[in-house]
């Protein structure tokens, strides 16, 4: 069977990157709907495998995904196009948003909305680092999340090592752990 | 500013990071500490716009770029985080083998739960930065507190939190 237009592919990721707010969570239902319910390019579990291993590449992992999911309909010119199309119009909007910032950020009602803003924002990165830590919660696990989210966050705010220095410090704790059978 | 430097300090955090925004800790350790080339105040600013627009959540790394060498930073930006999006595909592949290997695992997880306690280290100083009296404290913990129990979009959250500022300035 013929795959998808190289066409059709960019539209639906251009879609699913210029009109949904809420970062890769959102994206994802939006291709996920897209992808496999309305246009059935892909199963459901082929999706699902996917999205689970881009978790686990570096980088954005929406960015990720979206490029394996393309790949998958149609080659690396597919993967190419969705990224770009998935990323490039957000990023022109920020532009905008800032580019706007500096020329009205002297105006004393800016000022404070832009410090409400970013108030909230500082409560977003807490809440995000939460998350992350959320699936691994549990008594049993306590010791092993404060070696290693609470090592890493004492590490870095006093200054002693490099954050790459401590994510290789990381594994290296974590498979000590594992050897000394702590869960 | 060299833009091929740029982009190569850009792409070390998005190839060392595992989300969005865990890219946080290994940009403001470059540009902000190390190389004092950015203000905590433009980080933060760069991550809200980047909260407010459409997309990716690491695409407030445009914004960095765009501070640090106007619209060519900001292609630097975005070049840095579409990168590992190209290596995802080999990688996936190797992974669809590899990823129940427990040793493999066991790792990732260490790497994860290690990112979390770097973020948060990132956003100690920028708390010092924005929230400079109690009714900053008092908004930043009840914007935390929306977005861990409702099923709010950081979106909203961010222009509800403006607002309740704008609306206090005005009416005090």
């Amino acid at each position: 069977m013929e795959g998808p237009r190289l066409g059709a592919i960019t539209a639906l990721f251009f879609r699913s990157g210029s009109f949904t707010v809420g970062g890769g969570t959102t994206i994802q239902a939006v291709l996920h709907l897209e992808l496999v319910d309305r246009r059935r390019w892909l199963s459901s579990s082929e999706f699902g495998l996917v999205y689970g291993l881009a978790r686990f590449t570096p980088g954005t992992s929406i960015l990720a995904c979206s490029a394996a999911l393309a790949w998958r309909l149609g080659g690396w010119p597919a993967a190419v196009a969705a990224v770009v199309a998935v990323s490039l119009p957000a990023s022109f909007l920020i532009l905008a948003l800032l580019d706007g910032y500096e020329r009205i950020r002297a105006l004393p009602w800016v000022a404070q909305a832009i410090s409400g803003a970013l108030v909230a924002v500082v409560a977003l990165i807490a809440v995000s680092s939460w998350r992350l830590v959320q699936p691994y919660a549990s008594r049993r696990r306590w010791v092993r999340i404060v070696l290693l989210s609470g090592g890493a966050t004492a590490a870095l705010a006093s200054g002693v090592l490099s954050p790459i220095a401590i994510l290789a410090l990381a594994i290296v704790v974590g498979l000590v752990l594992d050897r000394l059978g702590v869960a | 500013m060299n833009l091929f430097w740029l982009y190569l300090l850009l792409a070390k955090s998005t190839l060392t990071s595992f989300s969005g925004m865990t890219s946080l800790a290994i940009v403001r350790h470059d540009f902000v500490v190390e190389h004092q080339l950015l203000t905590d105040q433009q980080l933060t600013t760069a991550i809200a716009a980047g909260r407010l627009a459409p997309g990716p959540n690491g695409v407030y790394l445009v914004g960095i770029g765009y501070y640090l060498a106007g619209y060519p930073g900001a292609a630097m930006g975005w070049l840095a985080l579409i990168t590992p999006a190209f290596l995802s595909i080999p990688i996936l592949i190797w992974l669809r083998r590899h990823s129940e290997h427990p040793t493999f695992r066991r790792a990732l997880d260490s790497v994860l739960l290690a990112s979390a306690g770097l973020s948060l280290a990132s956003a100690l100083p920028l708390a010092q930065d924005a929230i400079t009296d109690w009714r900053g404290l008092l908004l930043s913990l009840a914007a935390g507190a929306v977005l861990l129990r409702a099923k709010v979009d950081s979106f909203w959250v961010i222009l509800g939190s403006a607002a309740t500022a704008l609306l206090y300035s005005a009416v005090s």
